[in-house]
């Protein structure tokens, strides 16, 4: 489940906790996909956040909702659809 | 030359705006002295420091509504000061909030520890611009300026009791309406929650874990509480809103006894008013830099 946590961290939910292999490719994937917009990543048990800054992407793409950029680099990071 | 904390009060530390539980305020003390928003600045809370000054200083502070003295002169909150050589800084009862920051011109030097104990010692980093030194010409000729910035201005942001909270997804609608009651603050665990008494939550979730996130609404036997910024990373409690970053400011205020109201909300709309209180906090900016202008050329002249 991919849900915001706020308005500027972007959560995914497993029902089941990752294996320090899988946050090993999340780190290494969001380090791709890192910028001064979508700028840190924190991973629980069974949680990744991505944390961003709204209004910097709001004023880049001119839009009054950040989220689907983020959604969709959270996606890239995780691995799923 | 430094600052010196003559009694610690109850709890001083050194921070930056952005560590602090309260962003907003250190960024418009260190305005109003011509700094860099996220120069460090020292936070008190609840019982502030008694702070004296070894050569003339300019200062401003914000936050929390204390009565603050030097000698026999009162001072108020969002102004700028000259103190001079020998002069101490007490703060006494406070009207309203918790937390004040005071912000010296050219900033704090401070490595190491930053929790500020009786009879520290702070270096100025004296990162002094053109116009700190203009500001410090102006103010050898008088104590204070004209201007402030009135409670009235902050009124918005601090005053109302009011909390957003945006909704999480999975969590039932009737967890919202029973969260939109009005509590009670009970206490803060210093920078890491503070709890709330009031109407209970029954609402229990499956998730292994939650992030911790910063303004997390989680439930504790059914208790709502906020996780502040050094709340656990991982979290076993039940989560289900979080307090957009425009009102954290106003919930580091929270002192023992204050109400808390939630308002659930969408993300969509939690972007609307991010965005309008980014626009608010860079107009109320730029008109601070305007008056610090205006009034360096009226000494001018």
């Amino acid at each position: 489940m991919i849900f915001e946590n706020g308005e500027c961290v972007m959560t995914y939910q497993s029902d089941k906790a990752f294996t320090d292999e899988e946050k090993e490719s999340m780190l290494t994937r969001f380090n791709a996909v890192k910028s001064d917009e979508i700028y840190d990543i924190v991973m629980t048990q069974s949680t990744v956040n991505l944390l961003y800054y709204p209004t910097k992407i709001m004023e880049r793409l001119s839009v009054v909702d950040p989220s689907e950029i983020v959604i969709e680099k959270l996606v890239e990071v995780v691995g799923v659809k | 030359m430094s600052i010196i904390i003559q009694d610690k009060g109850l709890l001083s530390t050194v921070v930056t705006s952005s560590d602090a539980l309260d962003q907003l305020s250190p960024q418009i003390a260190n305005k109003l002295v011509g700094n860099d928003v996220d120069e460090k600045t020292i936070e008190m809370v609840i019982r502030p420091a008694k702070i004296q000054f070894t050569e003339p200083t300019v200062i401003a502070f914000s936050g929390a509504l204390f009565d603050v003295t030097v000698g026999v002169k009162t001072l108020s909150a969002n102004r700028m000061y000259i103190l001079d050589r020998g002069d101490v800084l007490t703060f006494h009862s406070s009207e309203r909030g918790g937390r004040v920051y005071l912000a010296v011109a050219g900033g704090i030097k401070k490595s190491g520890r930053n929790v500020l104990e009786s009879g520290d010692e702070l270096t100025m980093r004296r990162n002094y611009t053109e116009q700190h030194h203009e500001i410090f010409s102006m103010m050898r000729n008088k104590p204070t300026v004209s201007w402030g910035i009135g409670s009235y201005s902050l009124a918005e942001v601090y005053l109302s009791d009011n909390f957003h909270v945006v909704r999480r997804a999975g969590v039932p609608e009737s967890v919202y309406e029973q969260l939109e009651d009005t509590y009670t603050v009970i206490g803060e665990t210093y920078r890491y929650s503070i709890k709330l008494d009031g109407n209970t939550i029954d609402y229990n979730s499956e998730a292994i874990d939650n992030y911790g996130v910063q303004g997390g609404i989680f439930l504790k036997d059914n208790k709502p509480f906020i996780a502040l910024n050094d709340f656990d990373l991982s979290t076993e409690y039940t989560h289900i809103g979080t307090i957009p970053s425009y009102h954290m400011h106003k919930i580091a205020q929270k002192t023992k006894g204050s109400k808390v109201q939630f308002t659930a909300i969408d993300a969509e709309h939690a972007y609307v008013n991010l965005y309008n209180h980014e626009m608010w906090k860079k107009s109320l900016f730029k008109a601070i830099d305007y008056k610090i202008s205006k009034e360096l050329v009226k000494e001018k002249m």
